[in-house]
């Protein structure tokens, strides 16, 4: 079984999650409560991953971090090192192409929330950032699960763009994924039933627990 | 009476000039006293739009909103946020923070004070508004009344310069109804926050306001104490609005102002009210009116009495309610006992006795 590949898969999962958590909640938010008009353009960017194939996705990305365009040529003279097949750039990949599954379900739970609250939030002389943290996200809990979920797991389960944007190095990009393809093309079916399994397994059981907090625990999660 | 002209900036006084979709309306109100202005008039009037205007909830499309002289917004450019205009508001429908508890709710407006200074004004507005001790309440177990009340307190703690309260009473029952209303007032005459209350319900009008902007289909039409609203509306549709049984359009006697022709009838008016050439609006009351046999009464210097004939006769609750066509349809409440010597009967003549005093006159409302 390979611990390596299973380890990067779920560093990226978790690093992507961590990321787009950070990037999506105040990105769906403005979605949710903006009244421009061209909020909806921006609406569509972020669902292009769900309907793009990941080969051309990952074309795209490879490009933009490629040394030839000015943010690949940025990347290199700070840090002295490329993002294509590397961790950084696998990452930067899996936040793009994952944004949706994080997006969507923070946006319907927030649209979700009553207007009348954030007027009153509004009328009592707070900010609008003040009403996300404090009226917004608190009765957002379940969106805000299912984004990290989905994102975790839809994270661990990519394939193309992995292939396209980090290629196949042992412990830097060599995912789960793409771990168990090789094993299969070297007709090693034993590793790669091994190391698929392992995968269900750990997919099974961290689904399992976040849906059991959702629907029984909630009382965890609130406050006193 | 739409006519009031565009103020210039004034201290302690809010000026409303404000055009928003089909609402077209001016008044102003003083921030310095306290008192209750009600904002009156039936649903779709455009009530809510003026609240939310004046709570910076909405922009207004033309206009102009100037509190204590410093403009909250113009149409334009000029905008002071709702989070700037220290104004409190209850919403209808209370918009209580349900994740929160009742302490947290009213501590919600309280910013960068220390934590005993807020716990203790917490405790302060609680107490004021009749729910003391509630800190640790859930907000979903609170009763209508209660969430009313902590609703109340959550807009008074940041001391508010102004208070919203849209249809306050909404979603209580009458017995409640009837005792906030006596609390609210006494809280808004202690607190000494100015406030505006929207309500389209009449004694709710009477009981609360110090001052009425009287709003009907968008525009004002009457800015006036309550009992001269209801007593002299200063045209029929505002007489409708208050209530007024009867409104018949009438012509004023020629060189008479104190007489008005309703169709063939003639009727002598207690306060002339001269300046209005042309057709008005003749209001009566069905409960200044009595009625008497035919030929039994006299007309004098204080009544009009007028033939009748009884069309219907319709119980109410302690009262009787008979119309009567007296050349124009004519209502008129009558107790029960008043009732039982005159012959009611649908057909049946009889006299309607109108007291002078009774017969008001209004302008015919401008169709705009």
């Amino acid at each position: 079984m390979d611990w390596e590949a299973i380890g990067v898969s779920i560093r990226l999962a978790l690093a992507t999650t961590a990321i787009l958590l950070v990037i999506a909640v105040p990105l769906a938010a403005w979605l949710a409560f903006t009244r421009r008009r061209w909020a909806v353009v921006v609406e569509a960017v972020v669902a292009l991953p769900l309907v793009l194939p990941p080969t051309v996705l990952g074309y795209y990305v490879l490009v933009a971090l490629g040394t030839s365009s000015p943010f690949g040529r940025w990347w290199q003279e700070t840090t002295g090192s490329t993002l294509a097949f590397s961790f950084a750039g696998l990452l930067v990949a899996s936040v793009i192409y994952s944004m949706p599954f994080a997006v969507q379900p923070l946006l319907a739970a927030f649209a979700g929330v009553d207007r009348r609250l954030l007027e009153a939030s509004a009328v009592l002389g707070r900010s609008r950032v003040h009403a996300l943290a404090r009226i917004v996200l608190p009765l957002s809990r379940a969106g805000l699960a299912s984004a990290a979920v989905l994102t975790f797991a839809h994270t661990v389960g990519e394939f193309g763009v992995v292939l396209m944007v980090g290629g196949n190095i042992p412990g830097e990009t060599r995912t789960v994924s793409v771990a168990v393809y090789d094993a299969v093309q070297a007709f090693d079916y034993e590793t790669a039933g091994r190391t698929s399994l392992a995968l269900l397994a750990f997919s099974l059981v961290v689904l399992t627990a976040t849906y059991a907090i959702q629907r029984h625990g909630v009382g965890l999660l609130v406050r006193r | 009476m739409t006519t009031v002209e565009r103020m210039p900036q004034r201290d302690g006084v809010l000026d409303v000039d404000l055009r928003l979709r089909d609402v077209d309306a001016a008044f102003a109100m003083g921030l310095e006293e306290a008192g209750v202005t009600v904002l009156f008039g039936p649903s779709g009037a455009g009530k809510t739009t003026v609240i939310r205007a004046l709570a910076g909830l909405e922009r207004i499309d033309a206009g102009v909103i100037r509190a204590d002289g410093v403009l909250w917004d113009d149409g334009g450019r000029g905008h002071v946020p709702a989070r700037r205009r220290r104004v409190g508001v209850l919403f209808q429908d209370r918009a209580l923070f349900p994740h929160l508890d009742v302490a947290q709710n009213v501590a919600y407006g309280l910013r960068r004070m220390p934590r005993p200074e807020r716990d203790r004004r917490v405790a302060e507005v609680l107490e004021a508004c009749a729910v003391p001790g509630y800190e640790r309440r859930r907000v979903r177990e609170l009763s209508g009344g209660e969430a009313q009340r902590v609703a109340l307190a959550r807009a008074l703690a940041p001391e508010p310069r102004l208070l919203l309260l849209d249809e306050p009473f909404t979603g209580l029952d009458q017995p409640t109804r009837r005792r906030l209303r006596v609390e609210l007032r006494a809280l808004v005459q202690r607190t000494g926050v100015p406030a505006l209350v929207v309500t389209h319900d009449r004694d709710e009008a009477l009981a609360l306001g110090d001052r009425m902007v009287v709003l009907i289909g968008g525009r004002v039409h009457q800015v006036d104490p309550p009992a001269v609203v209801f007593d002299r509306p200063g045209d029929g549709l505002v007489a409708a609005a208050v209530g007024m049984d009867t409104i018949v359009t009438g012509r004023l006697v020629d060189g008479s102002p104190g007489a008005v022709d309703v169709g063939p009838t003639r009727l002598v008016v207690g306060t002339p009210r001269g300046g209005m050439p042309g057709e008005v609006a003749v209001c009566l009351r069905a409960a200044d009116l009595g009625i008497a046999e035919r030929g039994s009464r006299r007309a004098d210097e204080a009544t009009n009495v007028v033939p009748a004939r009884v069309t219907a006769v319709e119980a109410e609750a302690d009262l009787l309610r008979v119309r009567l066509d007296a050349g124009f349809p004519l209502a008129c409440l009558l107790t029960r006992h008043d009732a039982r010597r005159l012959p009611l009967e649908p057909g049946r003549e009889v006299d309607a006795v109108i007291p002078r005093s009774a017969v008001h006159v209004a302008g015919i409302a401008a169709a705009d």
